[in-house]
């Protein structure tokens, strides 16, 4: 029995055939499956053309970093750059300012009254202002001023008001003006039109001033119209410094620069004092004898925008020419007498006087230049090194994601379709559960809770990769089991059932080495999917974190118009280069398919 | 309520049709063990193999297509059997069940004594290099990710066969046995023609040193001269190796070249078993006798009468009442209509399941 067993054949049984040396040339060459897929992908031009793309991909990304100088996050600036920065503001004034005689009030009441009083001589004169040397009278809280006109081209008004100045009975004169307490002449005025034969009312002047008196014929009341003792004029009196702060705020003085300005004085005297006056356009400068600055008149309101300034004359003629004169350069000499350049910047009403300060500048969005080949982006920081860091990031999270989602999906499906019957069912239901799960949702959701944890970039691409694993084994998953279940069905699968091999052996030596063609092919394309996933969730701000970056989230900086407009070096070379990577990926997928599927003849 | 009464009958005779199946099974099952002739290698008893047919959310039992409706063979060591019949009439069926690629619903399964179907899974692993099979499409039957010497050499070492250091010598051997060049070794099935595909198959099977080998129609894909190789090759086989065969085939050629004894089969039953030569000189069956007319006779002049059976072979899941054979049989009487006829000995050797011989 054991010897036909095992029977020594030396007798050849069936078509002779003459026997070939390993060595003999007519030999037809043996090639493993694994080397004709080989053969055939390196005909494929596509293929190759996909692969070199990915070969350039991978050195960039993961070799370029080693030979870049600079680093992912390092940020450029230029210490020597020179900035405009505010300086000084500039406004046009356009409302009244009002300089009240020391010792008396016009309160904001009154003041409403007066502008109340303008608007309604406008209403009842065409619009017209108020002439020169027109007075108009209007009452506020019981009292009656007078305003009239200084100087209508600024315009500047004084205010007076009707003041007590005595009750005159029978035989009875009661001064109640203090200035005029001990006048004899007004005393003898006032006797005159103490006798009831006097009129009742009527008006006189003394010294120069209007004097009206009403009532009857036992006593008469007698009112003054008053020195003007409020200015009110839409120039500033802006003084040099504190010293002259009292003399800016003194009401006869400036009433009397108005004047002065009205009829061009180069000169006026004051409480002993004579002052030099320069008048330059509508402003006005004043100097003492010793040639000092003492203060600016000027519609020109200005104010300090830099900490340690003080606005000098000089600064204010220089820039009054220049606002007047619609200049947007211009210099002034600042307090060493250098001269600084300047410039006005212009917004609505408001005009910025700017001066260059030295300043560390970064240098964001600078076009590409020899030491920076693609530029520098919104941050200041070289686009290429980010590049090849990003790429790095990229390229990995498409590679341990599609790992990840084969390991899963290998797993399922193959138990799913070695199984069958209801695990089959089970797991597929699973499979239909994960696909119902939405995508972008989910992923904010994620991103969000881990903006609460605030994780750090690294764990947060950890998780990014997960979260895309596990939303992503499915379709790998199905189509497993769809192989496998084919597979099952195949002869050779039940020739290893009929020759009795372990299960195990089955599963590894005859099932996967089947489905790994298609698994290869589909993790191969599944990768630009994947890659594209990250872009996307990058550019909407999910991804990597700065300063992290990737070629999705280097993108992200075009949802910024300026950017997207005017700097295309930052977001085109990241957009190409995931084109690119995805571009490859598909061509090495395709041309691997191709080159696994065996009814293409070699 | 003419039409739920109507519903209702067709509903129970269904039933009934299920009840009267699930009786026979029962009764298969409780058949005394068989008893073990040491001459043969495979005895099949009563053998059933039958599909359920499921329908409707809950999977409801609706029916069964009885692929092998009780069927019973032995066959010797050392010979050949041939199983010929239709597509469709079970003889695959037969091989798979007899192999315990499939179970089986009801019957006996012997080989050499060893009741195949009632031992642990463990047991079946051990015995498997002793029963192989040949498939029909060399095509699928070979994992194409393999070189030859694994294919052929895989299950040989799973078994521990041959011990390592002999392998090369015994791969060399059986591939020569088969037809094979030693240098076809590291190739891979890609590269073979079907006629070699189908010798590395061969080569597979009986380098387990097999007691019984199913061909399942191992020559059906391939071209006539092909066919020749590979069934010489199998009758070399056999005087050397002395495994039996059991060989389905549609072919009536061939299966009468390599058989020893034949069995007809149609629509899951065995309708004559007898030795070869009894079978085609004197078919009895009126099936046999159809089937065997359309043999061709290499001579122009010889007048063939072609028996034509009418219509096609009916589903196995709704096999007529009755013999299965009466809707196509020209010797049709009443009572094949109503009666399904039993597996008799006509003459010594010679069984037929026919009404004519009753």
């Amino acid at each position: 029995m054991e010897e036909i067993k095992k029977p020594i054949l030396n007798e050849q049984t069936a078509a002779p055939e003459e026997e070939m040396k390993l060595d003999d040339a007519r030999r037809v060459k043996v090639l493993s499956p694994g080397m004709l897929v080989f053969k055939r992908f390196i005909r494929n031009k596509l293929a190759i053309a996909g692969t070199i793309i990915l070969v350039v991909m991978f050195l960039f990304a993961f070799v370029g970093p080693l030979f870049t100088p600079y680093s992912i996050a390092q940020q450029f600036t230029d210490t020597n750059a020179f900035q405009w920065s505010e300086y000084a503001t500039v406004m046009y004034n356009n409302e009244l300012r009002y300089t009240v005689q020391a010792g008396k009030t016009f309160s904001k009441a009154d003041q409403t009254a007066l502008m109340l009083a303008f608007s309604n001589y406008r209403k009842s004169h065409n619009n017209a202002d108020l002439p020169a040397g027109e007075t108009l009278e209007f009452t506020s809280g019981g009292n009656t001023y007078y305003v009239e006109t200084l100087n209508p081209e600024v315009p500047s008004y004084v205010i007076r008001a009707k003041e007590d100045l005595a009750t005159v009975g029978v035989g009875k004169i009661d001064i109640s003006a203090e200035e005029y307490a001990n006048d004899p002449g007004l005393e003898a005025e006032l006797k005159k039109l103490s006798v009831p034969m006097a009129p009742t009312s009527g008006e006189f002047e003394y010294n120069g001033k209007k004097i009206a008196f009403s009532g009857n014929k036992m006593e008469r009341k007698f009112v003054m119209i008053g020195d003007p003792f409020v200015l009110a004029t839409e120039n500033i009196f802006d003084s040099v410094n504190r010293d002259y702060d009292a003399l800016a705020k003194n009401m006869q003085f400036c009433v009397l620069l108005e004047e002065a300005l009205r009829d061009n004085l180069t000169s006026v005297t004051f409480e002993d004092k004579t002052y030099n006056l320069e008048e330059k356009g509508e402003d006005l400068i004043v100097r003492d004898d010793q040639g000092a600055d003492v203060m600016t008149v000027s519609e020109l309101v200005f104010g300090t925008a830099r900490n340690g300034v003080v606005l000098t004359v000089p600064f204010k003629e220089a820039t009054q020419e220049a606002v007047r004169g619609k200049v947007e350069y211009f210099e002034f000499p600042d307090e060493n007498g250098n001269m600084v350049e300047a410039r006005l910047h212009t917004v609505n009403a408001n005009i910025y006087v700017e001066t260059q300060m030295k300043s560390e500048l970064v240098r964001i969005d600078e076009p590409p230049s020899r030491e920076h080949p693609l530029g520098l982006d919104h941050n200041g920081m070289d686009v290429l090194t980010r590049l090849m860091y990003g790429g790095r990031i990229s390229l990995m999270v498409g590679f341990v994601v599609i790992f990840f989602e084969t390991f899963i999906g290998v797993i399922i499906g193959g138990i799913s379709g070695y199984f069958g019957g209801w695990v089959d069912t089970a797991l597929m239901r699973l499979v239909d559960l994960f696909n119902a799960i939405p995508f972008y949702p989910m992923v904010i959701i994620m991103v969000s809770v881990m903006d609460a944890y605030r994780v750090s970039g690294y764990a947060r691409i950890f998780f990014l990769m997960v979260v895309l694993g596990v939303l992503g084994w499915t379709g790998i998953a199905r189509v497993t089991r769809g192989q496998i279940l084919s597979l099952r069905e195949q002869d050779f699968m039940v020739a290893t059932e009929a020759t009795g091999i372990r299960t195990s052996r089955k599963i590894f030596r005859h099932l996967i080495p089947n489905v790994m063609p298609l698994l290869i092919v589909n993790a191969t394309m599944g990768l630009g999917g994947v890659i594209i996933s990250e872009a996307t969730l990058g550019f909407l701000g999910l991804g990597v974190k700065y300063p992290l970056a990737s070629w999705g989230s280097i993108i992200n900086q075009a949802t910024d118009m300026y950017v997207m407009r005017t700097c295309w070096w930052i977001w085109i070379p990241a957009g190409c280069l995931i084109m690119l990577s995805v571009l490859g990926f598909n061509f090495v997928g395709d041309g691997l398919r191709d080159a696994y599927d065996p009814k293409m003849k070699r | 309520m003419e039409a739920a009464k109507k519903t209702q009958s067709a509903k129970e005779l269904r039933q009934a049709a299920l009840d009267n199946l699930h009786q026979r099974i029962a009764e298969a099952n409780s058949q005394p063990p068989l008893q073990h002739d040491p001459d043969c290698v495979l005895e099949v008893q009563d053998l059933y193999k039958y599909f359920p047919i499921k329908t409707g959310l809950f999977s409801k039992l609706a029916g069964y297509v009885r692929a092998v409706d009780g069927i019973s063979f032995k066959i010797k060591k050392g010979t050949t059997m041939g199983l010929v019949g239709e597509s469709g009439c079970g003889k695959t069926t037969v091989g798979k069940t007899v192999l315990r690629l499939t179970g089986k619903t009801a019957g006996q399964v012997l080989f050499n004594g060893i009741p195949i179907h009632d031992i642990s899974r463990d047991e079946m692993r051990k015995l498997r290099p002793k029963i192989q099979m040949i498939f029909q499409d060399p095509y699928s039957s070979l994992s194409p990710r393999m070189p030859v010497s694994e294919i052929i050499g895989e299950a040989v070492r799973e078994h521990g066969l041959v011990p390592e250091n002999e392998m090369d010598d015994y791969l060399d051997r059986i591939m020569k046995a088969c037809g094979l060049q030693p240098y076809h070794k590291d190739r891979y099935p890609h590269e073979f023609s079907g006629g070699q595909r189908q010798r590395i198959c061969i080569a597979r099977s009986i380098a387990l040193n097999p007691d019984f080998i199913v061909c399942d129609e191992p020559v059906s894909a391939l071209d006539v001269s092909i066919q020749a190789q590979i069934i010489n090759l199998l009758q070399d086989l056999q005087k050397q190796f002395g495994m039996a065969y059991l060989f389905i085939s549609h072919d009536l050629s061939v299966v009468e070249h390599i058989s020893d004894t034949v069995g007809v089969m149609y629509l899951g039953d065995m309708v004559e078993y007898a030795d070869k030569e009894t079978v085609f000189s004197k078919p009895l069956h009126p099936y046999t006798e159809a089937l065997f007319s359309a043999i061709p006779i290499p001579d122009p002049d010889a007048k063939m009468k072609r028996i034509i059976l009418q219509g096609s072979i009916p589903s196995p899941a709704n096999p007529p009442a009755g013999c299965k054979f009466h809707t196509r049989c020209a010797k049709c009487m009443e009572v094949c209509k109503h009666e399904a006829p039993c597996m008799k000995e006509v003459e010594p050797g010679h069984m037929v399941r026919c009404h004519l011989y009753d």
